[in-house]
């Protein structure tokens, strides 16, 4: 028998017969399907807003933060010898880890921004240098950004974030202008351009958001600003690492680098964010193991029914089976006749499944505000678990019907 | 004589166990020429239809040899079985045996599809073979939505449409009353006439009158084989 004889048998024989029974039977499939496309929307939509929120830190980045120890401990810490996170630790770990490409010292101040009478509530200050731009896939819109030479001459200059600059400016021209930071007038030379901030579930690596941040030279930052007293002089180092791979390594030198510096005082963390983005996709695999087993039985389940009605087809049909092996059917054909309405019956459990699927993400999407991706690869791989679960659930009931005895089945009345 | 079917010791055993073997044919010698209208009749029980199966290849036999067409049938496989019940083989059913979810141009094509015939061939030829038979205006209907005679009719154009060498037919008008059952058995007595050769089993007294040659069955043995007086009447 052809092909496409074979499909419309199957398909008038099979599916128009029952439509309410067949449709019962396939469920479990399309439960299975909807659960594997539910699961890798999830997944592939996490995975996204991880790494969007790594390249929000910057790639290849290792982070120091200076703990911000207070009374008793921070005594204890200088009592050490420790005077927390410094310019001189930069340079130190730069001159002596060949890995680190640039460390970058960040300072955020406290302190107030206003213009005239009008200030911006949420700014930031944030003293750092010129190398703080590149890793982050980020420039100014007008104007530019901190130079060497702000920080060697410690001038009283600053970058806006779009935040603040809207908050102090409205529309208006900024660059020229100039402001108060911590009551100290400040030139503004440049402002950077929106950034969009991903709210991420990596919550050791969540940044605040850098449009309220207001960049001044790290030197103004720490000279310029009232710091409580023995407080470290940089809040956070930002180290650059040539390459991925050495992201370890690199990271516990910079460790011991700094534990030294520090005699032995712990008043500073080491963050690498790839590490926690791991740390989150791990809890992600437990996720999918769940899903995946749901989905498993699900699809073990749907198979069974499958076969359940399949083979109740075949014994409804024994008459009409032996007819057609009267009329020159070999058992082949009577085989592939039943596994095909089979894969058709299951394929169709797989579609429904798939636009079950589909919607589940929505609604996840729409109530939890989860960024879901329907993939393509997850909606292939369904569509292939359907008709194969289809096909092997087949083998039974198409086997029986084969070996109906054709003398006996047309003798039936 | 041209001979198509010819067998030798030919015996069916039901029941594998000793004591609950039956034999339900014992010793079948028969030969049947190219273009012959052969009855078969007995009592019930008497072994016509299994005989006729075996014939048909549908059955096969436990003992004896058979060959349909010069090739000896215990030899091949289920393949070559199905392709000669395919292509040299029609069978009429006493209860028509069509398939309810197929309307009559289909039932009537479902031998070509099983050969492989592409659609618009099938059903070109298909509905010549109803026209043939006398239905040409009910292509479209379910055989449910059929009368007796017409479902006949169909089973008889789905019996031919492979362009078969014999016809088997078992009782085809013991479900018809016999104003229709006449007009079927006009139906094979005209293709006998075409040189078709024709295996008949019947219960019908009336019907074993009409056929070149009569076996006679009795607990699976051939009790008499004559020839009609009034063949070719």
């Amino acid at each position: 028998m052809r092909f496409n004889d074979l499909l419309a048998t199957a398909l008038v024989d099979g599916l128009a017969r029952h439509r309410l029974r067949s449709l019962l039977s396939v469920l479990g499939v399309t439960f299975g399907v909807a659960a594997v496309v539910a699961m890798g929307g999830i997944g592939a939509g996490a995975k996204e807003e991880a790494l969007d929120q790594i390249r929000q830190l910057g790639i290849n980045n290792i982070r120091i933060r200076d703990s911000g120890l207070t009374g008793e401990r921070l005594y204890a810490a200088r009592r050490l010898g420790s005077w927390g996170l410094s310019r001189e630790d930069a340079r130190a770990l730069t001159d002596v880890v060949p890995t680190i490409k640039a460390a970058v010292p960040i300072c955020v101040v406290k302190a107030e921004v206003s213009r005239g009478q009008t200030d911006a509530p949420h700014a930031r200050v944030v003293g750092t240098t010129a190398g703080y731009l590149p890793p982050l896939n980020w420039k100014p819109q007008e104007g530019r950004f901190l130079e060497p030479a702000d920080v060697a001459g410690t001038r009283r200059i600053c970058v806006l974030g779009q935040a603040v600059r809207r908050d102090l400016f409205g529309e208006g021209d900024c660059v020229g202008q100039v402001i108060s930071v911590g009551y100290s007038p400040y030139i503004v030379v440049g402002v950077m351009e929106p950034r969009h901030m991903v709210e991420g579930k990596v919550k050791a690596v969540s940044v605040a958001d850098s449009n309220n941040d207001v960049y001044v030279p790290v030197s103004a930052a720490i000279d310029t600003f009232a710091h409580e007293r023995f407080a470290s002089e940089l809040t956070e180092l930002s180290l650059t690492v040539s390459d991925e791979s050495m992201l370890r390594p690199t990271a516990a030198a910079a460790t011991r680098v700094l534990s030294l510096r520090h005699h032995g005082a712990d008043d500073f963390t080491v963050v690498v964010p790839q590490e926690l983005l791991e740390q989150a996709q791990a809890t992600q695999r437990v996720f999918n193991l769940v899903m995946g087993a749901i989905a498993g039985i699900s699809l073990l389940v749907g198979g069974i029914g499958i076969m359940n009605i399949m083979l109740a087809g075949v014994t409804e049909r024994t008459r009409e089976i032996g007819i057609r092996r009267a009329l020159g059917a070999t058992r082949n054909d009577i085989l592939l006749h039943v596994m095909t309405e089979s894969v058709c019956v299951s394929s169709i459990g797989g579609m429904l499944g798939l636009l079950a699927g589909g919607a589940l993400i929505k609604a996840i999407a729409l109530y939890t505000g989860w960024r879901m991706i329907v993939a393509p690869g997850f909606v292939v791989l369904a569509l292939a678990v359907s008709s194969v679960v289809g096909f092997v659930f087949g083998i039974f009931p198409g086997w029986q019907a084969a070996g109906i005895d054709p003398a006996e089945a047309v003798r039936r009345e | 004589m041209d001979r198509l079917i010819h067998t030798q010791g030919l015996a069916k055993v039901y029941g594998a166990r000793e004591g609950a073997r039956v034999r339900a044919l014992d010793g079948i010698d028969l030969s049947v020429a190219r273009g012959e209208f052969l009855g078969i009749v007995g009592p019930s029980g008497s072994g016509k239809s299994t005989l006729l199966q075996i014939l048909g290849c549908l059955d096969r036999q436990s003992e004896g040899s058979y060959e349909l067409a010069g090739r000896e049938v215990s030899t091949l496989n289920d393949r070559e079985l199905s392709r000669l019940r395919s292509r040299e083989i029609g069978f009429v059913f006493q209860s028509f045996n069509l398939l309810p979810r197929l309307n009559v141009l289909e039932n009537i094509a479902l031998p070509l599809a099983y050969q492989g015939v592409p659609r618009t061939e099938r059903a070109r030829r298909a509905s010549e073979l109803a026209e043939r038979v006398g239905i040409g205006d009910r292509l479209r209907h379910r055989p449910a939505e059929l009368s007796g005679g017409q479902a006949q009719r169909v089973g008889l154009a789905r019996a031919l449409a492979p362009r078969p060498r014999i016809i088997f037919a078992d009782e085809p008008t013991g479900n018809l009353d016999t104003k229709t059952a006449e007009e079927i058995l006009e139906m094979l007595i005209a293709l006998h006439r075409e040189g078709m050769t024709i295996a008949l089993v019947t219960h019908d007294h009336d019907l074993v009158k009409r056929v070149d040659r009569v076996i006679h069955l009795v607990d699976g043995r051939i009790v008499s084989d004559e020839e009609s007086a009034i063949a070719y009447a």
